[in-house]
């Protein structure tokens, strides 16, 4: 029975969540992914405002905004 | 003829969705545009009869270093001058060898999970997941995905296959595919995902590997002959790449490998000077790195709002997620762990120094030092995702629930779990309403082939499939194209026949167009035009180590001021120059090719000839025929002392291993290309 529910893929999963959570740095990741978004789609002075969206709800998503990005980062 | 359609129809949609890409209406951006203006430069030397080795008009001179990492004597890119032969300009070409060997690598895919997975049906659902996935996507902005993976998928198939049958055939085609690697673009990228799978394999399935290990060696001993001609073919394809190694090794010139753009201009002075190669960590870290590039939310979200603007698109058909979750509680088995496994490997790695994993391997493999853009590797994970999810679809059809109560349940949880993805999916903004409309699908049939509502058969689902797996793809497709719209421009494209000027322009060329606001115009226009760049070092991508070193000393202005003029003329050592602003009687052209530059002479005295292109100690210089004594000019630049009366001076380049090396990595991968296909094909 416990062989049965071991051998399922969620376990598997679950282990390669487990060694990205542990051994990845995200809020480097994320530093290094708003720079990139920044420079990329603003190309520093705020030009294509479709662009931009991805941008700010990436932001948004972690819980920040340009302001307090920029100034952070 | 159904079967014909069944390959040729996904790529007929594929080319109308990016109708104004394949065009050339919407221009190459980023590094395949550089990678264009590369290919452009070679063939059309090419077709004037000179592989090119130097590039007169750019940085005062420079090698044309990026001959070896352009994929130029692949077979497949010999289409590019096949073309041009038949009229087709140079733009179109080049987009249509893109295409081509894109098209090749979605057939080395299907071919590589028919083997893995032992099924056509899914197979073919590889086929068009590739196909619309990013990997075609990216092409128009970052061909390096392209340039390394198509020829590892085939690598991989052709191991597959050998691993199966040692076959002759299976044999060359690896062969085959390690040339197309190591000639193509910096091998270290493959070299790392291979890397990764042989210790994954030695870890997972060490009675397998060891089998495998014992054939080869078994075949090999057994095709003594075959195996040195196919070691001999690796040697010729890596010959562009080691003459590469040797330029850098030399210090002659600013490696690109050093990457000034990421240090100060007097660090890669320093470094340059000191002749050291390879890339500091902090170089390679710095910047590029999978993290930097994607994001849990960019697979999903946004997906209508790609710009042209960037080259790391990540993009898989959202169907594939769907059965990556619906294989939660399936079972695990060694390929499961084994792909997923690899994946995760190459992902560590990518992410660069957000994980420990790439700084050890940094300190510990030597070859770490020289590839940085480590989001590169991620384009190998594609067609692992891929083929991970497609084989979690193999185990799912393989359920056939018998009575009605098992039924009842298998449908229950499929929707649950469809709902469960959808609630994920709500989580994020700007999810393409097509992403829902695939998953709400999704839920249906599979709740329908549980059910047995309809008892059709596998070619209905099949067909099913396929349609479910390319409608959330072709809505992507059709937005990208729609966004990158506004970079409307034209490239260069005509043949040229390049002309000696005697002056450099004041004024960098410049254009209008939007994919020149990421990289400067000129740093394309050049290759692509041969003409004249103005007289400076700038930003020293190749510039030679002594025009570097000059422009640091006298600074650009006064460097320019001086090296607008190509010649000058000294009647002794002491004496002021004299610029020459034209032909006359007693100076002119002779000949006139990147490598090679002649020169009519008829002086009234001897007379010391400057010609204010790069030095280098490849070049060498001639006075009728005969070798004289090169001379560093002015700090940086090439000098000959000429005698009185009528002569013909000669400055060439000549590296070590010449054009040689390139002519024959071509020649020798064409001719393995049809030897292996008639032993493939022909033999089996």
């Amino acid at each position: 029975m416990l062989k049965q529910i071991l051998s399922r893929n969620i376990w598997l999963y679950l282990g390669l969540m487990l060694i990205l959570l542990v051994s990845v740095d995200w809020d480097k990741c994320f530093r290094q992914r708003g720079r990139y978004l920044l420079g990329i789609f603003y190309n520093g002075h705020f030009q294509n405002p479709r662009d931009g969206l991805v941008y700010r709800d990436y932001l948004k998503r972690h819980g920040t905004d340009h302001g307090a990005f920029k100034n952070t980062f | 003829m159904l079967r014909v359609f069944k390959f040729l129809g996904p790529c007929l949609l594929w080319v109308f969705l990016l109708r104004d890409f394949v065009s050339g209406a919407i221009p190459l951006n980023m590094d395949t545009n550089t990678i264009y203006g590369v290919a452009k430069y070679y063939f059309n030397n090419l077709l004037n009869g000179v592989v090119p080795l130097w590039d007169p008009f750019v940085t005062l001179g420079r090698p044309f270093y990026a001959i070896s990492i352009c994929n130029l004597f692949n077979p497949v890119t010999q289409v590019v001058p096949l073309l041009k032969i038949l009229g087709v300009d140079y733009n179109i070409a080049f987009i249509i060898y893109m295409v081509l060997y894109f098209f090749a690598g979605c057939s080395g895919f299907y071919f590589l999970a028919k083997r893995l997975l032992r099924d056509t049906r899914l197979a073919y659902l590889a086929y068009l997941c590739l196909m619309f996935s990013s990997l075609g996507l990216s092409m128009f902005t970052q061909m390096t995905f392209l340039e390394i993976t198509v020829p590892a998928i085939w690598f991989f198939y052709f191991l597959l296959s050998f691993a199966r049958e040692q076959k002759t055939g299976h044999f060359l085609g690896l062969c085959l595919s390690v040339m197309i690697i190591v000639s193509a673009y910096l091998p270290f990228y493959f070299l790392t995902v291979f890397c990764v799978f042989v210790l994954l394999c030695v870890l997972l399935c060490p009675s397998s590997t060891w089998d495998f290990l014992k054939d080869t060696g078994r075949f090999v001993l057994d095709h003594k002959r075959l195996s040195l001609v196919c070691a001999a073919g690796i040697i010729i394809a890596a010959g562009p790449l080691l003459a590469y190694k040797m330029l850098d090794a030399s210090g002659d010139s600013v490696s690109p490998g050093r990457h000034c753009q990421y240090s100060s201009v007097e660090q890669c002075y320093d470094r340059t000077m000191d002749r050291k190669g390879g890339m500091l960590y902090e170089e390679i870290a710095r910047s590029g790195g999978l993290g930097e590039r994607l994001d849990v939310g960019y697979l999903f979200a946004h997906l209508d709002k790609i710009t042209y603007g960037s080259d790391s698109l990540f993009f898989v058909p959202v169907w594939i997620y769907v059965l990556v979750i619906l294989s939660f509680f399936l079972k695990v088995d060694r390929l499961n762990i084994l792909l997923a496994a690899v994946m995760i490997a190459i992902g560590l790695i990518a992410l660069g120094d957000s994980t420990p994993v790439h700084r050890f391997l940094y300190d510990h493999l030597f070859f770490f030092a020289y590839f940085r853009n480590l989001f590169f590797l991620g384009a190998f994970l594609i067609p692992l995702i891929i083929l991970f999810g497609l084989k979690q679809l193999q185990a799912l059809l393989a359920i056939r629930p018998s009575d009605i109560s098992r039924k009842k349940a298998m449908v229950i949880g499929i929707l649950l779990m469809h709902g469960a993805f959808m609630v994920f999916l709500r989580r994020f903004e700007g999810v393409m309403a097509v992403s829902f409309v695939t998953v709400a699908l999704s839920a249906a049939l599979f709740a329908i082939y549980y059910s047995g509502f309809f008892r059709w058969g596998m070619n209905v689902w099949g067909w099913l499939l396929a349609a479910l797996l390319v409608i959330q793809p072709v809505a992507v497709m059709a937005a990208y194209s729609a966004n990158a719209g506004e970079f409307k421009c034209v490239l260069p494209s005509n043949h040229v026949r390049p002309v000696f000027a005697w002056i450099r322009p004041d004024v960098p060329a410049v254009s209008s167009c939007r994919i020149y606001q990421f990289v400067p115009y000129e740093d394309f226009w050049y290759a692509m035009s041969m003409t004249d760049a103005p007289a400076k070092v700038g930003y020293p991508q190749a510039a030679a180590r002594w025009a570097f070193a000059l422009s640091q000393r006298l600074g650009e202005a006064q460097l320019a001021a001086y090296a607008q003029y190509k010649v000058y003329l000294y009647d002794d050592a002491n004496a002021p120059g004299i610029a020459v602003t034209g032909p006359s009687d007693a100076l002119d052209i002779a000949h006139f090719d990147v490598n090679r530059v002649g020169f009519k002479t008829k002086f009234d005295q001897r007379k010391f000839l400057v010609y204010n292109d790069s030095y280098t100690r490849a070049w060498h210089a001639y006075v009728d025929g005969h070798l004289q004594q090169l001379q560093i000019a002015n700090g940086a630049f090439k000098g000959v002392w000429v005698p009185r009366g009528e002569h013909r001076v000669e400055f060439r380049y000549q590296p070590f291993g010449g054009q040689w090396v390139y002519v024959l990595t071509a020649i020798f991968l064409f001719v393995f290309l049809v030897y292996a296909g008639i032993m493939l094909y022909w033999k089996r």
